[in-house]
């Protein structure tokens, strides 16, 4: 039996998020972690809507973040026998280090790659009426179903401002602190587009009648299938698998 | 009835600059208002003036006021940013939820107004994929669902193709039959002069001209406002002597609407 | 600037089907047809910013790009920083060239000013502006009249016509592209379905309305009165008028 990403309950698949998400920042264990992640692989290699490789594609972006938060994670951390000592400086790679920053690259891989699979399958709508019948304040929830349908549109918008500017000659070359001030002839009219975006919507809002009213109704109807069970029974035996495997 | 009014309407910039300077307006129930000009001239500020979307802004120093008898609907030079749901019928719908109106009566009346413009083939399509015109005509039946007097609406056709501003003009056509105010804010008057009651011509942030489209001909060709070329080459007959009719609009030409 | 077969496809749907067109030095060459003709696509092949999926882009020379929105490259302080950005990334005399490109494009008067707080029509030229000192073969631009009204329209036009550089825009404006383009592709469907002089493709009348394409208001008046040809100029077309009665 397959799914269909899209079409399953936004309550159940926030609900498999959340519990995912919270199991993997408060274990201790890398093997916890690496258990959760295989689960949200499962998951999205078992839909229809979101290919693993589209999936991962995503997740390339943390790229550049990842490296940086090991290294950074690995000087930091300490604990154990010392693997290698840094030779200018007091600090030195530790095998507790090693673990340690393995498991946080880890955690963040993994809640990296549920919350893509949550945006990139969840409608703005769906994930508002979710929310709201979670009792969040409805102003809250739709915040969030905006931002997940303007996050498209700035990229979109990046990538012109970034187009624009290449043409021009910009090249983005160098070590990372050079890539950075290259970049910057970007970020400034992308920073001013966002905040001009801020003003027209909050117009825009005004204009759909986005205050008129304290009581609100709604039209949208959430359904709970057969696919959202299993969901929710997996969300479940991941919960009680992890915590009674691993403590 | 005057169902939206604008006295003394002045805008000025942080720096000092008059942006509106003393606009006086009333557009009557069911009437068609253009307001031309070239850009820069104040159009959009004063339709967003007109719905009242100035009131926050903190850049900005307003005098004057602006009244209204129940709502004022807006369009958006570009009506995508006005749109917040995936699925145009979801989207429609916002409105009216946001005031409160029971499901069933939502359902009822995006599908009577739906029926009105001719969108009802919209209603289950993505707002991503829609085209310029169809982004138009969602926000406008959104606008609509809410049964406003008025409808402001910037620049509609301005920066489409063909086939989407044939699509455009059709829906205001069947907006105007509802009996709804419109005011339309535009640059390029060749497809509404035919279709205002009344033309409002600004520059420099001042009204110049007011009345009824024939009465306004020669001020807004002096203000290089484009006319139909029909129209242009009839004052121009009219000027050298000859007593020819001057058609407000250049004869419908067939395009393609896919 | 000489483009092949060039076909782009996204997820499955051709954009672009066999697409081949030329431009020489100082000519102006406009692309037109519906949304989703494929215009931009094409566009952003010819700057080399699209890949496309198969055929060639030869360009002799630096190919210059200007988006739709010309705010969406604005970053400097003032606008003499933003036009001499482009020559100083390609080596050239910054100074000297963004001083010619703001004369040709006249905002050398708003050389101190902030970009940003400028008229969109002055934006428009400030952008042209900074592409044009980066002294390219071609000049590829997306929709340069959109936003403008019809007398900033021609202004822009008779600076483009001016140019020696070869350029490729796009348009929806069919008057523009009348009095200013010398040559005039008409994309339907990702193909061309005719390219050749603009007065002669603007004139077909059959062909703009398959394309979706509003023919210009000079050919269209003529059309509806059932002249056999059409008038240079509006004085032109009160003469014809006279005739007739």
């Amino acid at each position: 039996m397959t799914f269909s990403h899209r079409g399953l309950d936004p309550r159940s698949k926030l609900a498999f998020v959340l519990v995912s998400g919270v199991l993997v920042v408060l274990t201790p264990r890398l093997a916890a972690v690496a258990v959760v992640g295989l689960a949200v692989t499962l998951l999205v290699a078992a839909g229809r809507g979101l290919g693993l490789r589209a999936w991962l594609g995503y997740l390339r972006s943390f790229r550049v973040l990842l490296p940086v938060i090991f290294v950074l994670n690995l000087l930091f951390y300490g604990g154990g026998p010392t693997l290698f000592q840094l030779p200018a400086l007091p600090l030195a790679v530790t095998a507790g280090g090693l673990y340690t920053s393995t498991l946080i690259a880890a955690r963040l891989v993994v809640v990296a790659g549920l919350a893509t699979w949550f945006a990139a399958t969840t409608d703005a709508e769906a994930f508002e009426a979710a929310l709201v019948r979670l009792r969040v304040p409805w102003s809250l929830a739709f915040l969030g179903s905006l931002t997940l349908r303007l996050a498209p549109e700035l990229r979109d918008r990046f990538r012109t401002i970034d187009e624009a500017q290449r043409s021009r000659g910009l090249v983005v070359a160098g070590g990372p602190v050079e890539r950075v001030r290259a970049r910057l002839p970007m970020f400034i009219p992308f920073f001013v587009s966002v905040v001009e975006s801020g003003y027209d919507l909050a117009d825009a809002l005004t204009v759909r009648g986005y205050d008129a009213t304290r009581r609100r109704t709604s039209a949208v109807r959430l359904v709970h299938r057969r696919a959202d069970y299993l969901l929710d029974l997996a969300t479940v035996l991941l919960l009680v698998g992890v915590v009674a495997a691993f403590g | 009835m005057t169902v939206l009014a604008a006295d003394g309407l002045g805008v000025r910039a942080a720096d000092g600059t008059a942006l509106l300077d003393g606009v006086s307006l009333a557009v009557a129930r069911g009437e068609t208002v253009l307001v031309c000009g070239r850009p820069g001239s104040g159009k959009t500020l004063l339709a967003k003036a007109l719905r009242g979307l100035l009131d926050d802004r903190r850049d900005l120093t307003v005098r004057g006021t602006v009244t209204h008898e129940g709502d004022v609907g807006f369009v958006f030079q570009r009506p995508a940013t006005q749109l917040v749901r995936r699925v145009v019928r979801s989207d429609v719908a916002f409105g009216l939820e946001n005031r409160g109106v029971h499901p069933t009566d939502i359902e009822e009346r995006i599908d009577r107004y739906a029926r009105v413009l001719d969108a009802e083939g919209l209603l289950d399509r993505e707002v991503r994929d829609l085209s310029g015109g169809e982004t138009a005509i969602v926000a406008l039946l959104g606008s609509l669902v809410t049964e406003p007097e008025v409808l402001v609406l910037d620049e509609p056709v301005a920066t489409l193709d063909a086939p989407n501003a044939r699509l455009v003009l059709d829906a205001i056509d069947r907006l105007r039959g509802t009996g709804t105010a419109v005011v339309v804010a535009e640059h390029d008057v060749r497809d509404l002069l035919g279709r205002a009651d009344r033309v409002v011509l600004l520059a420099g942030g001042r009204v110049v001209t007011e009345g009824p489209p024939a009465d306004c001909l020669e001020d807004l060709r002096t203000a290089g406002v484009r006319l139909p070329v029909a129209t242009a080459v009839a004052l121009a007959r009219r000027d050298a002597g000859e007593a020819v009719p001057v058609p407000l609009a250049d004869a419908r030409v067939e395009v393609e609407v896919p | 600037m000489r483009a092949r077969d060039l076909a782009v496809a996204f997820d499955g749907r051709p954009v672009l089907d066999g697409v081949s067109l030329e431009v020489a030095a100082g000519e102006t060459l406009a692309v037109m047809g519906a949304n989703g003709a494929g215009k931009t696509t094409l566009l952003r092949c010819l700057a080399g910013l699209a890949e496309p999926d198969a055929g060639t882009v030869e360009a002799a020379g630096v190919v210059g790009f200007a988006p739709e929105d010309p705010t969406a490259a604005l970053f400097a302080a003032t606008v003499a920083d933003e036009v001499a950005f482009f020559p100083r990334n390609r080596g050239l005399d910054a100074e000297a060239a963004a001083a010619e490109a703001m004369r040709t494009l006249d905002v050398e008067g708003l050389r101190d000013r902030n970009p940003r707080t400028l008229s969109f029509g002055e934006q428009r030229r400030v952008a042209l502006a900074s592409v044009l000192a980066g002294d390219p073969a071609t000049l590829v631009l997306d929709e340069p009249t959109s936003g403008l009204d019809r007398e900033g329209a021609r202004e822009l036009g008779r600076v483009l016509a001016a140019l020696e550089t070869a350029v490729v825009l796009s348009t929806h404006r069919s008057d523009f592209a009348y009095a200013f383009a010398d040559r005039v592709a008409v994309l339907v469907d990702g193909r061309v379905e005719r390219c050749g002089p603009a007065r002669a493709v603007l004139a077909d009348l059959d062909l703009l309305r398959t394309a979706g394409i509003r023919p210009p208001g000079l050919v269209a008046w003529a059309a509806d009165r059932g002249f056999d040809r059409v008038p240079v100029d509006l004085d032109d077309a009160v003469a014809m008028a006279r005739g007739e009665s």
